[in-house]
């Protein structure tokens, strides 16, 4: 087991160096002078000045150089200076990343742990009143763009109710620190959390149903009742074990949005996150910013695959992994 | 369309005596789906409004009239006008065609490459197969919104680049799935058969493998279809793709959304349209993948 990590992980590195490479290429032929940016406010500039500035931050070295070059910056975690704001880029992604790691949490556990509820309910009750609505209502809900959603929140809960505001994190009105600031903070998450934690459910309880419906046909189950075991040991002891290894899976595969966020949400609500950062650093040409953001959703998406291989084999007994 | 096996023919005529080749028994199954139908009526609603929509109203989709802003639906403008008081309906029309366009255009290209590069793979294989493979984990492991946001902000606006930059992305799945059904066919006798007869292996691919793999491809072809309406629009909506004054769902929701306090209406309806397209797609989906599906039992439905 050891052995097949670690094989794994070997293996990730070639995977995130042509992700990497792969990225660089495309923001290296976006268009757009580099250092436009930096020198636009500056009136006298001569040209042979500019032409030392490109000489001085290596914008003239020939694309590989440029790579390799940012590739040992990165490694040496120092990935260099936003364009935009002339700050340190780890400067400008951990604020980003506190932003959406609160929004994502509050939201995948909320709705993990709804959609896994309701997925053992719709399972259990199999061709019910109440699975026939919820299988009804996950199907339509699957075909509701996030963004709608979250304007149709905004529209009932900021315009027409007034309870919540329509965007941001913070009211400029509040004394900051105060008991009045956590709860506007609060009122600030409610609706992004609400669009995230929707989208969870709608993928996750059909998968939770149909895992625990094909585990419910099983032998053992009938077993496990002819021994006059009660239902809810049955199904809770017995049937949950083997039905929550492939939602699990199914979990860790999709953790990296923890990391990333949701770009269509975070907008929609203009929510600093990370998601808003990755929109925003590419639109505005902040490429060092935005080739950051994209190793550390690469580095994250990598890292959950291989976790969820790991889970599964830990899980699964009859799953053994060749090293 | 029925490329059976000499075999597989025998079998059904000794099974019935009425011929029920895979495809008759298919579209049986899919009338009998009630999803289908309601799918299929939603399609068809949407693609004969927008086709005929915009000549309803005597309104260009340009045509701005400051004494009407921001109006709420009436007898003049069906849904309402922009801040522009440009008419509502003409717009959300226009935009459908836009949004349709891609949707279809796609799910089309998505199946033929898609589904020509997986056969290629699955029936090759080494290292073409292997090659090919690598990149469609890439471009997996890659998250979606990177590709569609770096891609279309290097390709600029417009409705071809679009089209490609989604094929680029979404051929991945057809791919996956016609090399699949390939693999499972390639060692079976009706394979070896034709090769057997000196049937090239363009032959053996396009004539004998194709049509078994049509199946899954059908279906990825209409969830594709939704998938590429749910990224243009998003992408739209994000500022990139379809630009104004060219109208899109997406970019007419983000419009209205500036004006979300004074006409939130305005918000609602494109975004319902973008949700009827999406729902008839999956209906689609769902209920093809029924029916293409051997295991089914019939009295589903």
């Amino acid at each position: 087991m050891l052995l097949y990590v670690l094989r794994r992980l070997f293996q990730s590195v070639p995977l995130l160096l042509v992700i990497s490479a792969l990225i660089f290429t495309l923001l290296y032929l976006m268009p757009g002078d580099p250092l436009y940016r930096m020198l636009e406010g500056i009136p006298n500039l001569r040209p042979q000045d500019y032409d030392r500035l490109r000489k001085l931050y290596g914008f003239d070295d020939p694309i590989y150089v440029q790579y390799f070059k940012w590739l040992w910056q990165l490694i040496q975690l120092n990935p260099g200076y936003s364009r935009e704001y002339g700050q340190p880029v780890f400067d400008i992604i951990l604020p980003a990343l506190k932003n959406t790691l609160v929004l994502t949490i509050a939201a995948v556990v909320l709705g993990k742990l709804l959609a896994i509820t309701l997925g053992i309910f719709s399972a259990v009750r199999q061709y019910s009143i109440g699975d026939y609505i919820l299988t009804a209502t996950t199907f339509v809900a699957y075909s509701v763009p996030a963004f709608w959603l979250g304007l149709m929140l905004i529209i009932l809960f900021s315009v027409k109710l007034g309870w919540l505001p329509t965007s941001g994190i913070v009211n400029s009105e509040v004394e900051p620190g105060s008991w009045a600031a956590t709860v506007d903070w609060l009122k600030h998450l409610i609706l992004p959390v609400a669009v995230l934690a929707i989208s969870e459910i709608i993928q996750v309880q059909r998968f939770m149903r149909s895992s625990l419906l094909e585990v419910l046909r099983q032998d053992y189950l009938t077993t496990a009742r002819a021994k006059g075991l009660s239902e809810t040991v049955v199904i809770g002891r017995h049937a949950l074990k083997n039905a929550l290894i492939p939602v699990v899976t199914i979990i860790a595969v999709t953790m990296p949005r923890v990391v990333g966020g949701s770009t269509v949400v975070e907008t929609v609500f203009a929510y600093p996150g990370m998601g808003r950062l990755l929109y925003t650093s590419i639109m505005g040409n902040d490429y060092v910013v935005a080739m950051t953001v994209v190793m550390i959703i690469a580095a994250t998406v990598v890292f959950f695959n291989l976790l969820a291989d790991v889970i599964y084999g830990c899980l699964d007994p009859r799953i053994r992994y060749q090293s | 369309m029925t490329v059976d096996s000499p075999a597989l023919i025998q079998l059904n005529a000794i099974k019935s005596a009425e011929p029920a080749g895979y495809w008759r028994i298919v579209w049986r199954r899919f009338k009998q789906h009630r999803v289908a139908y309601v799918g299929f009526f939603f399609f068809m609603v949407l693609l004969l409004a927008v086709i005929v929509g915009p000549y309803l109203v005597p309104y260009e989709l340009d045509q701005v009239s400051l004494s009407e802003r921001m109006q709420m639906p009436s007898a003049r403008h069906w849904l309402g006008t922009d801040e522009l008081g440009r008419d509502t309906w003409a717009r959300i029309m226009h935009g459908g065609r836009v949004s349709l366009t891609v949707g279809l255009a796609v799910a089309l290209s998505t199946v033929v490459i898609g589904g020509l590069i997986g056969i290629l793979a699955g029936y090759v294989g080494g290292a073409l197969d292997n090659a090919l493979m690598r990149l469609v984990d890439t471009i997996y492991t890659v998250p979606r919104i990177v590709l569609l946001l770096v891609l279309s902000k290097l390709a600029g606006p417009g409705l071809l680049n679009i089209i490609i930059i989604l094929v680029a992305l979404e051929w991945t799945n057809a791919a996956r799935l016609a090399r699949s059904a390939v693999l499972s066919f390639r060692e079976q006798e009706f394979v070896l058969a034709a090769q057997c007869l000196g049937a090239s292996r363009w032959r053996v691919m396009l004539r004998h493998l194709l049509p078994n793999a049509l199946g899954p491809l059908i279906v990825s072809a209409t969830l594709d279809a939704g998938a590429a309406i749910r990224a243009e629009t998003t992408l739209s909506f994000l500022g990139l793709g379809i630009q104004p004054p060219t109208p899109s769902w997406g970019n007419l929701l983000t419009n209205a959304a500036t004006n979300i306090f004074i006409a939130p209406l305005q918000v609602f309806l494109p975004g319902l349209f973008i949700f009827f397209a999406l729902m008839s797609f999956n209906l689609l989906g769902d209920a093809l993948r029924d029916a293409l599906d051997p295991k089914m039992s019939k009295s589903r439905g």
